[in-house]
Parts: structure tokens; sequence; C-alpha cells
């Protein structure tokens, strides 16, 4: 009856899973609150992306799969329960999400030592603007006039990113001190 | 004044502690990509993706590029309508009929505007939507 454990402790590996199970009901939360609220800006993709924080969080505390799992599904669940699933607009955040989740993995890997937590954050949220900039030229409207709009997606992204980013060192720096 | 002024310093040396070279790296490239991509997108796409459709009497007899200044003229059961493309814009500078609407419409240049010559059955259209399809939250 014992569940595989790679090796871990079983009381090790369920804490994982419940501290997964935690940190994907609270990104789920943030996720769908954030929805709510009318936008800063009359414009699509000024948004803070605030679960984000806790893709990073998982990334450093279980790991970088589990990260990119959480992204996923904080994306598709989150759309189901503020009920954009299945519309253009919840594609673009599936696909925004997990790749920018994708290259928040790599860089925290293989970039950390010269980037911080806020460059990753950034990048992240550059990647999320991006991607969802090439999905929605690719499949919904082939016209460039949709490149218009590629400096203020940079610019937004590199907002939220920066805010984002130095929550998430803030809240890390009080969870070392513990 | 100057309290304001010191919290914000005190808030900029909070921050700055949070970032290395690396993320100061990032921050310039990305402020770098965006304003390199504003003229680069400005010059390629402002009137080059726009078209002029010319009908005459509901059929399709010209499409005119608006990156492209050019005259035509259209020949209709009225008479002549001739059609102006100029900096992006377009109008009607002669055609047939007593009230000369569509020339005193003048310059369009937006996608779901149009000029009609009622008279000669010439239609202008720049077709296209401004409007936003979808919000991605």
């Amino acid at each position: 009856m014992t569940p595989y454990t790679r090796g871990e402790l079983p009381e090790v590996w369920l804490l994982k899973r419940i501290l997964f199970a935690a940190l994907l009901a609270l990104g789920i939360v943030l996720y769908v609150l954030e929805g709510l609220f009318p936008p800063l800006l009359p414009l699509p993709g000024a948004k803070l992306g605030l679960s984000n924080i806790l893709v990073l969080f998982t990334m450093l505390f279980l790991g970088y799969k589990e990260g990119i799992l959480l992204a996923l599904a904080r994306s598709l669940l989150g759309s189901f329960i503020s009920g954009t699933a299945l519309a253009p607009g919840a594609l673009l955040s599936l696909a925004g999400g997990l790749a920018s989740a994708i290259v928040v993995a790599l860089s925290l890997r293989f970039l950390t030592p010269p980037l911080g937590l806020v460059g990753v954050s950034i990048l992240g949220a550059v990647t999320h603007n991006m991607t969802q900039l090439a999905v929605a030229y690719f499949l919904f409207v082939q016209i460039g006039g949709l490149f218009y709009y590629l400096p203020v997606l940079l610019f937004f992204a590199l907002v939220s990113g920066l805010v984002t980013g130095l929550i998430a060192v803030y809240l890390f720096e009080r969870l070392d001190h513990r | 004044m100057s309290q304001r002024l010191e919290a914000l310093h005190a808030f900029w040396r909070t921050v700055s502690r949070y970032l290395t070279w690396g993320d100061y790296l990032v921050i310039a490239l990305v402020l770098g990509g965006a304003s390199a991509t504003i003229p680069w997108l400005q010059g390629t796409f402002e009137a080059s993706g726009r078209w002029a459709i010319v009908r005459l009497e509901g059929q399709i007899v010209h499409k005119l590029s608006l990156a492209q200044d050019q005259e035509i003229t259209v020949i209709g059961p009225a008479g002549e309508t001739t059609i102006q493309v100029q900096g992006g814009r377009v109008r009607v500078l002669r055609s047939p009929g007593a009230q000369e609407i569509c020339m005193r419409q003048g310059w369009i240049h937006q996608p779901g505007q149009a000029l009609i010559c009622l008279p000669n059955r010439v239609t202008i259209e720049i077709p296209g939507d401004s409007g936003i399809d979808a919000i991605s939250r």
C-alpha cells in the first residue's frame, strides 16, 4: 500500500503532494481573483500575473517539473472556474502560461547566477505575452496589424514581471528568516 | 516634501537590494526591444496592411493598396468617378451626382470606413475591423 516514493520517505513524499495541492489551490484563487478585478488599463495584456509568484515558489521548493505542472493546471482549472474555458482567451492564457513556465524553469536552472528572481520573472512575463501574441496571430487573426501591439505588450510584460518578481523576492526573503 | 522623498529613497534602497546586474540587463534589453520595435512596426504595418476595395454595382473592380499613392478612374452608369490615394488615405476627387456627397466626405483611412457615390453605383471601402475580438485573462 506504500505509494511509489522515488527514494523519499513516505512522509516527505506526502508533504510534497500536500504542499503542491495547497500551492495549486492558491494559484487558482489568485488567477480567478485577478480576472475579477476590472483591468487597470482598458487594454488586453495589462495584467500582473500574481499566480506566477506561486509558479516561482513551486519551482524553487518542489522542482521545475512541478512548477510547470502547476502553471498548466492553474491556467486550465482557473479558466474553468472563471468561466472563460474553451474561449480563445483561455487558449492564449494556457499557451502563454506553459511557455512562460518552461522559460522560467530554464532560466532558473541555467541563468540564476547572473540573474535574480526579478530578471527571471521579467523573462517569464515577456515569454507569456509574446507567446500569446504569436498564438493569436497563427490561430485567430492573421493580420500584420496585430504586431502593432508588440511594443505595448513588451512594456506591460516588463512592468508586471518587475512587480511580481519584487513581491517574490520579498516573500522568499521573509521565508528564509524562519 | 522631503519626508516623502526620503520614503521614496528608502523604497528604492529596498528594491535595488533585490536586483542583480543581470536583472538590470534584462530590464534594459526589454525596454530597448520595446522602444526599438515602435518605429519599425509603424513603418511596416501602418499602411501596407490596408486596402481600399472599389466596387461598381457591387462587383469588385479595384483593390488599391493604401501604401501606394495613385489615382484611378471608374466608369459607371452616370459617368466617371476619380479616386485618389495619397499618404495612406483615400478620397473621391470627382464623381457625377448633384449632391456630391462622396466628394464632401473627404479622406478616409481607417478600417470600417467607406465612401459611397450612389448616382454612379461606386463604393470604396477599407475592410477590416478596428474593434477587439477577445480579451485574454
